[in-house]
C-alpha cells in the first residue's frame, strides 16, 4: 500500500528531548549526510543502532523518520508494504523486522506465527496516557463495541498465551495511531448529506452512482463496506457482521459479483493514492475512502466528504508490534521508538493527517487551537487548516465529518476483522474481483 | 488592355486554367487527406488489436496463476512468463505508435501493475513451493514423528494404550484436517487441528504420560502447521486480493484505452467522412464553377465573336453579291471584331470602287477596241500603200532606168553618152534608194515575209561572190571566201534575203576598202532543230570610229555623214540588214579598228532541208601534194583547208622564189600547183615558165588562179605551160573538177586546148548532158522554142510535148535506163492542164521513177496563190514567164539531181549578174523597156542570137493570127473559157518577145473573160486587137531590118 509520506519519529523522553532533540538531530542529520555521502563516519562516537520498521506507509512516513532519527539518534529503516505483504513477510520471516506497524487485523495472525513478542507495558512510558478505547473497548460509556476484531479484544496477552480483553503486563501490540473510516463522495455530484442521518454505506451500492462506485482492494477493509452496504440496503442480512459465516458471504457475494459483472463497481484501489486518483479522474464520485485521500483531494479542491454513515463507522487500530527476533539493542531502540510515537509530536503530526493518537492530550499540546479543535473537538474549522503537505486541506468553517472524536468512535460498526472464514472469503473475494 | 479580343480570350482560358489547376490540386488534398485518414484508421485498428491481445493475454495470464495456485504446475509458469513477455512486447509496441499523454501514463501504470504482478507471482510461486516444503518436510515429518513416538510406546497399560490410541487418533485426525487444508484451506480446519494437537496435549499432560520429545513435537506441528497456514494464507491472499486487484486495475486501463482507441477510431472515421464529404463538397463547388466558368465562357464567346463574325460574315456575303450596306455591325468595337467591320466597310468602299473601275474600264475598252479598229485599218491601208506605193514608184522607174539603158546604147556621141551614163547612174542609185526605203517599210510595217525554199547554201555564196570578182579586181583588193565550216550544202531559207544581206555588207566592204583583202567566212552549225549559219565579213578597209559602231546599224545613220558624200549609200541599207537577220532569228554585230580594218558577223536561223545529203562535191585527193603559191595568206588558208578537206597534202608558198625554193629541195612529189597571177616580185605568168624549164617538173599539174578580165589570156597561158586556169573567186566545184581533171589525166586533158578552162569545162559538161533528158510540156510553140533556145544555152536539149496527156504519154514510154529526169510544165494547157498532169505524174502515173523527178511550172500567172497551186499538185518549183535565164538557170541547178546541176555553167550567170549587182538591184524583175516590143530585151533572151530572135518573132506572127481570131470569135459567142485560154496563150507568147503591152493587156483581158466581166470585155478587146497590130507591124519592121544587119 502506498501511503503519504510520514513525519520522521520524535525523540524519548520530552523534557530531555528538545534539547536533545536539536543536538541529536544535528547530529543526526549530519550523520545521516556523511553516511550517505559515503564517507567514513568518523564524527560519532556512537554507533548508531539501526531499527529495521517494516510496516505500510500510513505510519512509515518519511518526515516521521526524519524526525525520529534525529529526536533518537538512531537509524530507522523503512520498509513500507502493502499491508498483505507486510502481513506475509512478518509472518514468515521475523527476522526480518524489527518493529511492525500496521492494523489490528494481523495481530491474530501475527501472534499465532509466533512472529511478534509480547510487549511490556511498563516500558511504555506513556501508557496511563492512552485511552479506554483499546483498554476497555469504549471511549465513552454509551459507546457502541463494533463488531469484528475490537482492539482490546486482542490486546492483552494472556497467561495462555491468548489475546484477550482482560488486561495483563504484556499486550501484543502498542496503540497508537487508529482512526474510523468510511467512504468518500464528490459533493459536485452526490448532494452533501446529513452526517449519521442521511449518509448511508448504502450508497455505495446505489443504483444512481452506477460504474462510479471504488472499493478498497482488502477483503479484511472492503468487504466490510460492501458488507455494511448491502446489510443496509436490505439485500443480505448478517448475524455478526465481523464474523461471517460461508453461506453468508455466499449469498453477499452472489450480490457484489452480479453487481460488478453489470459494472457497478469501476476500480478496486490498493493504495491511497491510488484512491485519491479515482475520485480525482472522476473515475468515481463515491469509494471507500482513507481520511489522508480526502484531505489530498480537498487539497485539490475536489469537495470529497468523508461521510458519517448512520450505520456506523468502519474502525480501524493500528498497531507497533516488537518482533520476536528482536532483542538486546535493538529492543531497547524498539522501545525508545514507540515511546517516542506516544512522545506527542508524531500524534500531532498524524493529526493533521486525520487520525488519531492513542493518547490526544499529549499531542494536543503540539496542536493549535484551530487545530485541535477542529481534528479533535469537531468544531468548525476557525481558520484554514494546512496538512502535513503544507496545502490547505481544511477551509475556514468547515466541520469534520462525523463529528468529534468522541462521537465518531462512539460510532463504530466494525472493525477491520480477519475473520475465520478468511481463507473462504478470499476465495469469493478473488471471484468478485475478477468477476 | 482588355479591348483586343485576344487578350479577353485569354484571361478567359486562363481563368478556366486555373479552376483547373484548383480542381487538381485539391483532388491532391483530399487523396492526401483520404491516406493520411487511412493510415490513421489502420494505425488505431493495429492500436486496437495490440490492445485487446494484451487483455486477452492478461486474462490468460491470471486463469494461469489461478491454476498455478491450485496445482502448482511447472507449465503454469513457462506460460505465465511467455505471456507476460508477449504483453510487454505488445506494450512496447503500442508505446511506439502516436498515442496521447494520458495514454502513455496508462502504460506506465499497466507496466508497474504487471511489475508488480510478476513479483507478486514469484512470491506465490515462493509461497506454494514453500508450503510444500513445509508441509512435506515438516509437518508431515513431525507427525510421522509423532506416530512413531506414539508407536514407540510399548507399555502394555490399558489406560495407557488407550490413551496413546486416543492420542493416536486425534494425530490422525489432525493429519487428515491438515491434508484437508490443503486441498481447501478453511479456518476452521486449522481451528480443528490445532483442537486436536491440544487435545493431544492436554491428554498427555493430564495422565501424566511422559512421552519423550511429545510437547516439543507438538508444539513443533503446531509451530509449522501455522506457519504453512500463514504461507497458504498469503500466497492465497496475494493470487486472490492483490494480483486479482493488479490485473483487475489492468484490464481496467487495457478497457479505458481500447475505449479511447475505439473513440479515436470513430472519430478518425468520422473525420474521415467528414472530410470526405467537404473534400467532395469541395470538389462539387469547384467543378460546377468550372462549368459554369466554361459555360460564361462559352456564351461570352458566342455573343462577342461567334455571332459579330457570323453578322459581319453576312455583311460580306452581300457585298460579294454586289449588294450596299450602309451599317456594319460592331463597326465601334475595338478589338479584332471592330477590325473586321471596319475591314467589311472597307471592302464595300472597294467594292463600289471596282464596280466604278469596272465601269470605266468597260468604257475604255470600248474606245480601245474602236481605236485598235481604227489601228488596224491604219495598218491595213499602210499595208496597201505600201504594196501600190512599191508598184507605183517602180513602175515608172523602171521605164526611166530602161529608156536610160536603151538610150545609152543608141548611137549617142560620147558627151551624149556621157551624160547618159550619168543619169543611167543617177536612176540606178534613185531605184537602189527607192528599194530601201520600200523595203524598211515593208519592215517596219511588218510586212515582210521570209520565204522558206530548199536552196543550195554553198552555191549561193560562191555565185554571189563570182559576182564581185570583177569588182574586187578592178580595185586591185583580194576577195577570199572560205566555206571550209559550210558542211550541209542544203539547206531550207530565204535566198534572197540571205543574198540582200550579203550584198549589202559586201558592197560597204569593197566601197570602203582601198587596199588589201576581203575574207568572207561562212560557218553551219547544226544546233538543235535549226541550222546557224554564221557569216562573218572582214576587210582592212578604213574601218570605224568606235562611239560610231553602236549607232552603225540604226536607220539612217552612216559612220560619217561625209561618206555619204564620199561613198555614197541611204544610210537604211545596216538597218535593213539587221532587220532582215532579226526576222530570220538571228543577229548582226560589227567589229572595227580605224584604219585597219571592220569585221561584220551575221547570224541566221535557217532550216533542215530534207536534200541535206545532195551536192557534196566528193573529191578524193587522197595522199596528193599540192602545192599553192599565192601572196594572200588568206586565199592560201581557205584553198589549203579545202583541199585539205578532200585529203589532199598541202604545201604553202607565199611567192614564186619560195615556191622553187620548196620544188627544188622537197622531197615531195607534188601532183599540182596551183599559182596565183598576181603577185609582186614574181608574177604567176613568170613562175610559170621558170617551173616549166625545170624537167624536174613536167609532172606537175599547173593551175592559174587568175582573175576574170584576164579571159582572153588563156592561150598565153597554155604557152607557158598551165594545164588549166580559173578565175577568183574559187567555186569549191570549179576546183573540184579542175583537179579531177588533171588528177585522173587522161584524154580530157590531152585533148583540151588550150587550157582547162571554164568553157571547156563547159564543153565536157555539155558531153556529160546527153544523159539528161528534159521534157517541156507547154501548148504555145513560142513558149517552146523560147525555152529550148534558153536550155541550149546552158547546153541542154528537151523533147517537147503540147499538153498534160502527151507529157504523161511522153514520160510513160520514155525507156527505163534513160528516163526523163526533168520536165518544165505549163499550167494553162488544153486537154489537160499541168496541175492536172502533175497529179497524175505523182500519183504514179508514169511509174515509180517520175514520183519524184523534178517538175517545174512555167506560169504566166506570178500571182500569190499560184505558187502554192503548183506546189500542191506536186511539183517542185515555178518559173514565172517570160522565163528569165538566169531563173531558168537557177531552177536548173537546184533541181536537176545531183552532180547535174553543177554542170551548169556559171558563167553565164555571173556575166549576167554581174550588169544586175553593178546597179544593185534584185535579181527577179522585169525591165520593162519598150512597151510595145522591147527588141533588146527580147535579144538578149535569146542569149544574143539574132537568128533564134528572129525565128521566134516569125513563129509569134504565125502563131498568135490565129489566137488573135479566136479571141475575136470567143468574145462573140460569149464563150468565156475560151476566150480566157486565148488569151492567156497570147499572153505568153507576148511575153516571149518582151511585148510588154501587148503581154499586159492580154492579161487583163483574161482576167476579165475569167470573170465575165463583158463591160470590161467589150472595152478591152479593141485595145487589145489594136496593140497587136502594132505589135506585128513592129515586128516586121524588125525582121526587114535585121536582115539589112545581118
Amino acid at each position: 500500500m502506498k501511503e503519504t509520506p510520514e513525519a520522521p519519529p520524535s525523540s524519548t523522553n520530552e523534557e530531555v528531548d528538545l534539547s536533545k532533540r536539536r543536538t541529536f538531530s544535528t547530529l543526526g542529520k549530519l550523520g545521516i549526510a556523511a553516511g550517505l555521502a559515503g564517507k567514513a563516519p568518523f564524527v560519532f562516537a556512537k554507533q548508531k543502532t539501526k531499527l529495521r520498521i517494516l510496516g505500510t506507509h500510513v505510519t512509515l512516513q518519511e518526515e516521521l523518520r526524519q524526525q525520529a532519527m534525529s529526536d533518537l539518534g538512531i537509524e530507522l529503516e523503512f520498509e513500507p508494504k502493502g499491508s498483505a505483504a507486510v502481513l506475509q513477510k512478518a509472518s514468515m520471516n521475523p527476522g526480518a523486522f524489527d518493529l511492525y506497524e500496521q492494523w489490528s487485523n494481523s495481530i491474530r495472525v501475527l501472534w499465532r506465527s509466533g512472529s511478534i513478542q509480547a510487549i511490556e507495558k511498563k516500558r511504555l512510558n506513556h501508557w496511563g496516557e492512552i485511552n479506554s478505547l483499546t483498554k476497555t473497548g469504549k471511549l465513552t460509556p454509551q459507546a457502541k463495541i463494533g463488531a469484528g476484531d475490537a482492539p482490546h479484544k486482542i490486546l492483552n496477552v494472556q497467561g495462555n498465551g491468548q489475546l484477550g480483553p482482560p488486561s495483563t503486563d504484556l499486550i501484543s501490540f502498542m496503540p497508537y495511531v487508529h482512526n474510523v473510516d468510511s467512504f468518500g463522495y464528490n459533493t459536485n455530484v452526490i448532494p452533501k448529506g446529513v452526517p449519521y442521518e442521511t449518509e448511508s454505506w448504502g450508497w455505495l451500492l446505489d443504483e444512481k452512482y452506477h460504474g462510479k462506485v471504488g472499493i478498497v482492494n482488502a477483503p479484511t477493509i472492503g468487504l466490510f463496506d460492501l458488507a455494511l452496504a448491502a446489510q443496509t440496503r436490505g439485500l443480505v442480512s448478517f448475524k455478526d457482521i465481523g464474523s461471517l459465516t460461508k453461506k453468508e458471504l455466499d449469498n453477499l457475494f452472489q450480490v457484489l459479483i452480479n453487481m460488478k459483472k453489470r459494472g457497478h463497481f469501476s476500480g478496486f484501489w490498493t493504495s491511497v493514492p491510488e484512491s485519491v486518483d479515482f475520485m480525482a479522474t472522476d473515475r468515481v464520485v463515491i469509494e471507500s475512502m482513507f481520511s489522508p485521500a480526502v484531505s489530498a483531494l480537498n487539497g485539490k479542491n475536489i469537495p470529497v466528504t468523508y461521510a458519517a454513515p448512520k450505520e456506523g463507522y468502519r474502525g480501524w487500530h493500528g498497531v507497533m508490534c516488537l518482533s520476536s527476533a528482536t532483542q538486546g539493542k535493538q529492543k531497547d531502540a524498539a522501545y525508545d521508538y514507540m515511546n517516542w510515537w506516544l512522545s506527542g509530536w508524531p500524534g500531532a503530526f498524524i493529526a493533521r493527517q486525520g487520525y488519531y493518537i492513542s493518547n490526544p492530550e499529549r499531542s494536543a499540546k503540539h496542536l493549535s487551537q484551530e487545530e485541535w479543535d477542529y481534528w479533535y473537538q469537531g468544531k468548525p474549522a476557525a481558520t484554514e487548516l494546512k496538512g502535513t503537505d503544507g496545502k490547505i486541506s481544511v477551509k475556514k468553517g468547515e466541520i469534520r465529518t462525523g463529528g468529534s472524536y468522541t462521537k465518531r468512535f462512539s460510532n463504530v460498526a466494525v472493525w477491520n476483522s480477519v475473520m475465520e472464514t478468511y481463507d473462504y472469503s478470499l476465495q469469493k473475494w478473488y471471484e468478485f474481483i475478477s468477476a | 488592355m482588355f479591348n483586343s479580343l485576344q487578350k479577353q480570350i485569354l484571361v478567359v482560358l486562363f481563368g478556366l486554367v486555373l479552376m483547373l489547376l484548383v480542381q487538381a490540386i485539391l483532388t491532391q488534398t483530399n487523396q492526401k487527406q483520404l491516406t493520411q485518414n487511412l493510415e490513421t484508421a489502420s494505425e488505431l485498428a493495429s492500436e486496437l488489436v495490440l490492445v485487446l491481445e494484451i487483455e486477452r493475454d492478461l486474462i490468460d495470464l491470471q486463469r494461469n496463476v489461478f491454476i498455478y495456485k491450485n496445482t502448482a504446475n511447472e507449465s503454469s509458469i513457462n506460460h505465465f512468463n511467455s505471456l507476460l513477455a508477449g504483453i510487454y512486447k505488445n506494450l512496447s509496441e503500442f508505446e511506439t505508435h502516436n498515442l496521447e499523454q494520458s495514454d502513455h501514463q496508462k502504460i506506465a501504470s499497466m507496466r508497474a501493475h504487471l511489475k508488480d504482478y510478476q513479483s507478486n507471482f514469484n512470491s506465490v510461486v515462493d509461497g506454494r513451493s514453500q508450503r510444500n516444503t513445509i508441509f512435506e518436510s515438516k509437518i508431515e515429518l513431525e507427525i510421522g514423528q509423532l506416530h512413531s513416538l506414539l508407536d514407540a510406546d510399548t507399555s502394555e497399560d490399558l489406560a495407557k494404550q488407550k490413551l496413546i490410541a486416543e492420542l493416536r487418533n486425534h494425530l490422525v485426525s489432525a493429519e487428515s484436517l491438515s491434508y484437508q487444508y490443503l486441498i481447501e484451506p478453511n479456518y476452521e480446519l486449522i481451528e480443528q487441528f490445532n483442537q486436536q494437537l491440544k487435545a493431544i496435549t492436554e491428554k498427555a499432560s493430564s495422565k501424566a504420560l511422559n512421552i519423550e520429545g511429545l510437547d516439543k513435537l507438538l508444539q513443533d506441528v503446531s509451530r509449522d502447521f501455522n506457519r504453512l497456514t500463514q504461507v497458504t494464507r498469503g500466497y492465497v491472499f496475494l493470487v486472490n486480493v492483490v494480483m486479482a486487484g493488479s490485473a483487475n486495475e489492468f484490464l481496467y486501463l487495457t478497457k479505458e484505452i481500447t475505449k479511447e482507441v475505439t473513440q479515436r477510431q470513430q472519430e478518425a472515421e468520422l473525420a474521415m467522412t467528414r472530410s470526405a464529404k467537404e473534400s467532395k463538397f469541395r470538389n462539387d463547388v469547384i467543378a460546377a464553377l468550372s462549368i459554369a466558368l466554361a459555360l460564361l465562357a462559352a456564351i461570352y464567346m458566342i455573343r462577342r465573336i461567334i455571332l459579330p463574325i457570323r453578322r459581319i460574315t453576312d455583311v460580306f456575303s452581300l457585298l460579294s453579291s454586289g449588294e450596299d450596306i450602309s451599317h456594319f455591325p460592331g463597326n465601334q468595337r475595338k478589338d479584332e471584331i471592330g477590325n473586321l467591320a471596319q475591314a467589311a466597310s472597307v471592302f464595300s468602299e472597294k467594292n463600289k470602287q471596282t464596280s466604278d473601275l469596272l465601269e470605266n474600264t468597260q468604257k475604255m475598252n470600248l474606245s480601245l477596241e474602236r481605236l485598235t479598229e481604227q489601228a488596224q485599218q491604219a495598218s491595213l491601208a499602210k499595208g496597201e500603200f505600201l504594196a501600190s506605193m512599191s508598184h507605183e514608184i517602180r513602175t515608172p522607174m523602171n521605164s526611166v532606168m530602161g529608156m536610160l539603158g536603151l538610150l545609152t546604147r543608141s548611137g549617142l556621141n560620147q558627151k551624149q553618152h556621157h551624160y547618159a551614163n550619168l543619169a543611167k547612174h543617177s536612176a540606178d542609185a534613185l531605184l537602189v534608194v527607192i528599194n530601201d526605203i520600200l523595203d524598211f517599210s515593208k519592215i517596219e510595217a511588218g510586212k515582210l515575209d521570209i520565204e522558206i525554199l530548199d536552196f543550195n547554201l554553198a552555191s549561193l555564196f560562191s555565185e554571189f561572190v563570182e559576182t564581185y570578182a570583177i569588182l574586187t579586181e578592178e580595185k586591185n583588193l583580194e576577195l577570199v571566201l572560205d566555206l571550209t565550216q559550210v558542211n550541209s550544202h542544203m539547206v531550207k531559207g530565204d535566198p534572197g534575203r540571205i543574198r540582200q544581206i550579203l550584198n549589202n555588207l559586201l558592197s560597204n566592204a569593197v566601197k570602203f576598202t582601198s587596199q588589201g583583202e576581203i575574207i568572207i567566212r561562212a560557218r553551219l552549225e547544226d544546233q538543235e532543230k535549226h541550222p546557224a549559219l554564221t557569216v562573218e565579213i572582214s576587210d582592212t578597209g578604213i574601218g570605224i570610229e568606235p562611239e560610231k559602231l553602236d549607232s552603225l546599224f540604226e536607220s539612217f545613220t552612216q559612220a560619217d555623214s561625209s561618206t555619204t558624200r564620199k561613198y555614197g549609200g541611204t544610210g537604211l541599207g545596216l538597218a535593213i540588214t539587221k532587220r532582215l537577220c532579226e526576222l530570220m532569228n538571228g543577229s548582226i554585230s560589227a567589229s572595227s579598228e580605224p584604219g585597219k580594218g571592220s569585221c561584220f558577223s551575221f547570224t541566221l536561223q535557217l532550216h533542215n532541208s530534207k536534200e541535206k545529203i545532195a551536192n557534196l562535191p566528193n573529191v578524193d585527193l587522197q595522199g596528193l601534194n599540192i602545192l599553192i603559191v599565192d601572196d594572200s595568206e588568206n586565199n592560201r588558208e581557205v584553198l589549203s583547208a579545202q583541199l585539205q578537206l578532200w585529203g589532199a597534202n598541202v604545201t604553202e608558198a607565199s611567192n614564186g622564189k619560195l615556191a622553187l625554193e620548196i620544188l627544188d629541195h622537197n622531197d615531195v612529189e607534188f601532183s599540182a600547183a596551183i599559182i596565183d597571177m598576181s603577185m609582186p616580185f614574181m608574177d604567176g605568168e613568170e613562175l610559170g615558165k621558170l617551173i616549166r624549164k625545170d624537167q624536174r617538173f613536167n609532172d606537175i599539174h599547173l593551175i592559174m588562179m587568175t582573175s576574170i578580165s584576164e579571159r582572153g589570156d588563156a592561150q598565153r597561158f597554155a604557152d607557158i605551160g598551165y594545164n588549166a586556169y580559173f578565175p577568183k573567186p574559187t567555186t569549191i566545184s570549179d576546183l573540184r573538177d579542175a583537179l579531177m581533171v588533171i588528177t585522173e589525166g587522161g584524154e580530157a586533158l590531152v585533148n583540151a586546148s588550150p587550157l582547162v578552162n571554164r568553157h571547156y569545162l563547159k564543153e565536157l559538161k555539155k558531153a556529160n548532158r546527153l544523159n539528161t533528158r528534159i521534157l517541156l510540156v507547154d501548148d504555145n510553140r513560142i513558149n517552146l522554142e523560147v525555152a529550148l533556145s534558153l536550155l541550149d544555152e546552158v547546153g541542154l536539149s528537151a523533147d517537147t510535148v503540147n499538153d498534160g496527156a502527151e507529157a504523161i504519154t511522153a514520160l510513160s514510154r520514155a525507156p527505163k535506163d534513160s528516163p526523163y529526169q526533168f520536165i518544165f510544165m505549163d499550167c494553162q494547157m488544153p486537154i489537160m492542164d499541168g496541175y492536172e498532169a502533175t497529179r497524175r505524174i505523182r500519183a504514179g502515173e508514169c511509174g515509180e521513177h517520175y514520183l519524184s523527178m523534178p517538175i517545174v511550172a512555167m506560169t504566166a500567172n506570178a500571182m500569190e496563190g499560184d505558187r502554192e497551186k503548183c506546189i500542191e499538185c506536186g511539183m517542185n518549183d515555178y518559173l514565172s514567164k517570160p522565163i528569165e535565164l538566169e531563173s531558168l538557170i537557177k531552177i536548173l541547178r537546184q533541181w536537176l539531181p545531183s552532180g547535174l546541176g553543177t554542170l551548169i555553167s556559171e558563167q553565164q550567170v555571173s556575166s549576167h549578174q554581174l550588169e544586175e549587182i553593178q546597179n544593185s538591184v534584185p535579181s527577179s524583175t522585169l525591165l520593162p523597156n519598150d512597151n510595145i516590143w522591147n527588141s533588146q530585151s527580147a535579144l538578149k533572151r535569146m542569149r544574143g542570137n539574132k537568128k533564134r530572135l528572129l525565128r521566134v518573132i516569125s513563129l509569134f506572127q504565125q502563131s498568135t493570127s490565129d489566137l488573135i481570131e479566136q479571141i475575136s470569135t470567143a468574145n462573140e459567142q460569149a464563150n468565156y473559157s475560151q476566150l480566157a485560154s486565148a488569151c492567156h496563150g497570147l499572153k505568153g507568147a507576148a511575153a516571149n518577145i518582151d511585148a510588154v503591152q501587148l503581154t499586159e493587156q492580154a492579161k487583163q483581158l483574161e482576167q476579165a473573160a475569167k470573170q465575165e466581166d463583158v463591160e470590161q470585155l467589150d472595152q478591152q478587146l479593141p485595145v487589145l486587137i489594136q496593140s497587136y497590130q502594132q505589135l506585128i507591124s513592129t515586128i516586121e519592121l524588125a525582121i526587114s531590118q535585121s536582115e539589112d544587119i545581118e
